[in-house]
């Protein structure tokens, strides 16, 4: 080939099958959060409660110190409550611009003149939220629960409290899986992600507040259904066969969380198309 | 052949784009023309799958558009027409993802991405934010991004879009480069007529979603139907009318050089003929060599060519014949 067409070179090489497109739109989306040092700052941050745990953890299994509860099924629901301040902010950060600024950039005409699908889309971005919580979330606490097997002085730990695993998967899952489908689909309704950012916390307050207004005024519990704090509450009671002091079923919260699914599902089919048809 | 429709209807809810589109392309590069609204930009997402087509088929590089659109964006690189880039990433990394969305492996899309932006110019800002980007470079890395899995297609929709005349003749020289140099076939949409005369060999005419016009530019240029500018002493309102009344078309510009299209197998003689009917004295009289503005405007309806929708060539070379 002689040196002045150098410049371009048909490529020799074979393209890879369609089954991991979406893990190339999960990797660059982690690796492109991770460049940003505020938000490993803030997954750092995130981190510091399980600390804290770990050392009560510590004081109460190995030192025998009182602290006024035991380690047991509600002690991982509790670690579960305080883990869902981080869950809010990196849900805010890592995940109202996922699809927001692509359309505000304009780049689905760029994603779909390649060969992946709006599965393939939609899959990826889920995945680099749910990376996050997961990271946030599901991991601070089942890494209590694994310390907490560990510096156990005997069996009867485990015995006890072998099934609070599943309830830490099975209720994490559900939580990091309705809250990563649904910041996705709000993403997907503005090309702004600050707005869409406001518009998660509007949701998530007013809705709250306005269940548990209209549970006081009409004294219908089952109004509590329309607050997503009420809803993880009950449903986090279900999970961790706790005694439940609300008067809500958990399958209503279940259904709550079908719907806020199924909404952002539909959302994000209505919103995610290579071309905008108004017709 | 690298695209060929049969049928093809593709509507926007009631409103259709393209209606009932039979055309075949061949390899090389294609320039495709219309008015704003003729259905350019809809034809070439239809054959990449971003929209269904109601009725009709197509097939590109014989692989059928309607039931495999994947099979088809393997083979095609697409560069659209409005701005676009994936935000919070450096060229480089941004046309490499898109090489990996192709398909490619990581590293094969990071080597291959340096490659390309050293093919458009871009070589020595790759590591700058795309967001930062003027809107010449934006158009010179989505030209990368649609070279990066070396496709056998390109689809350029107005890659001149936005772009000062310098860089303008640089995008021009690089499309013609693919084409003749690195045996690319492409399809360049735009409505500059001088782009797709510099930069293809073959050109479909589009209007309101049908073909008026294909074929190779030469060949339709040395059109059947004979171009005059005419200027004289006498009458010309009435020498004009009897032109059109004969079934010419004749246009005047603002130094009242009349412009006229003769019909097919007329020649001269008509202009003369005309001109002795009403004592009209023809004192100049020079045949125009058929740009593409002309075909284009012949193809269209010469009514819509002097809107603000088509920019159209610079006037042509003029050949003595009298």
């Amino acid at each position: 080939m002689p040196i002045y067409d150098l410049s371009y070179r048909h490529w020799e090489g074979s393209l890879l099958g369609a089954g991991r497109r979406w893990m190339v739109i999960a990797e660059a989306g982690i690796r492109l959060l991770l460049s940003y040092k505020k938000f490993v700052f803030l997954l750092m941050l995130s981190w510091v409660p399980f600390f804290v745990q770990a050392f009560m953890l510590y004081m109460i299994m190995v030192k025998g110190a009182s602290m006024g509860f035991d380690v047991s099924a509600g002690f991982f629901q509790n670690a579960y409550a305080v883990q869902l301040f981080p869950l809010v902010l990196v849900t805010i950060y890592a995940g109202s611009g996922l699809i927001a600024s692509d359309l505000a950039a304009n780049a689905l005409p760029l994603y779909f003149s390649k060969p992946i699908t709006q599965r393939d889309y939609i899959l990826g971005k889920l995945a680099i939220i749910a990376f996050f919580l997961t990271l946030v979330y599901i991991m601070p606490v089942l890494l209590l629960f694994i310390f907490a097997v560990g510096v156990s002085p005997d069996m009867e730990f485990v015995k006890e409290n072998y099934w609070v695993i599943l309830s830490i998967l099975g209720y994490g899952a559900l939580v990091v899986g309705m809250t990563s489908v649904f910041i996705v689909g709000l993403s997907s309704t503005s090309r702004s992600g600050r707005v869409v950012g406001v518009a998660f916390i509007a949701v998530v307050t007013f809705a709250g507040m306005i269940g548990n207004l209209l549970n006081l005024v009409l004294r219908m519990s089952q109004m509590l259904a329309l607050s997503p704090n009420a809803n993880l509450i009950r449903l986090s009671d279900f999970f961790f066969l706790q005694e439940s002091g609300l008067r809500l079923h958990p399958m209503v919260s279940l259904s709550v969380a079908a719907l806020v699914i199924a909404w952002s599902l539909w959302t994000l089919n209505r919103r995610i198309r290579p071309v905008e048809v108004v017709a | 052949m690298i695209l060929e429709l049969n049928g093809l209807t593709v509507a926007y809810g009631k409103k259709i784009a393209i209606r009932d589109m039979t055309l075949k392309l061949g390899e090389g590069a294609v320039g495709l023309l219309g008015p704003n609204g003729a259905g350019k930009s809809t034809l070439l997402k239809t054959v990449l799958g971003f929209l269904t087509p109601v009725a009709g088929s197509g097939r590109l590089l014989d692989m059928d558009i309607g039931s495999d659109p994947l099979a088809v964006r393997r083979q095609v690189g697409y560069m659209p027409e409005s701005e676009g880039h994936i935000p919070g990433m450096n060229a480089v990394a941004f046309v490499a993802f898109t090489g990996e969305l192709a398909g490619m492996g990581r590293i094969d899309a990071m080597a291959r991405a340096h490659e390309v932006l050293s093919y458009v110019g871009l070589g020595e800002a790759r590591y700058r934010s795309v967001d930062t980007y003027s809107t010449g470079m934006k158009q010179r890395i989505k030209l990368a991004q649609a070279l990066i899995h070396d496709p056998k297609v390109l689809f350029l929709d107005e890659p001149t879009n936005g772009m000062d005349p310098a860089g303008r003749r640089e995008m021009l020289d690089l499309v013609r480069d693919i084409s003749q140099r690195k045996k690319i076939s492409l399809v360049l949409c735009s409505h500059l007529l001088h782009d797709v005369e510099y930069a293809c060999r073959e050109v479909v005419v589009l209007k309101e979603g049908t073909v008026v016009r294909s074929g190779n530019i030469e060949e339709l240029k040395a059109h059947r139907r004979q171009v005059y500018s005419v200027r004289g002493k006498g009458d010309a309102s009435t020498f004009r009318q009897v032109l059109q009344a004969s079934g010419c078309t004749v246009k005047e510009d603002r130094d009242r050089l009349l412009r006229v299209t003769l019909q097919e197998g007329e020649d001269a003689q008509r202009i003369f003929a005309a001109a002795s009917q009403n004592g009209f004295q023809v004192r100049h009289l020079t045949r125009q060599r058929m740009s593409l503005e002309d075909v284009f405007l012949d193809a269209i309806g010469a009514e819509e060519g002097d809107g603000e929708t088509v920019q159209v060539a610079d006037a042509s070379d003029g050949e003595m014949v009298n």
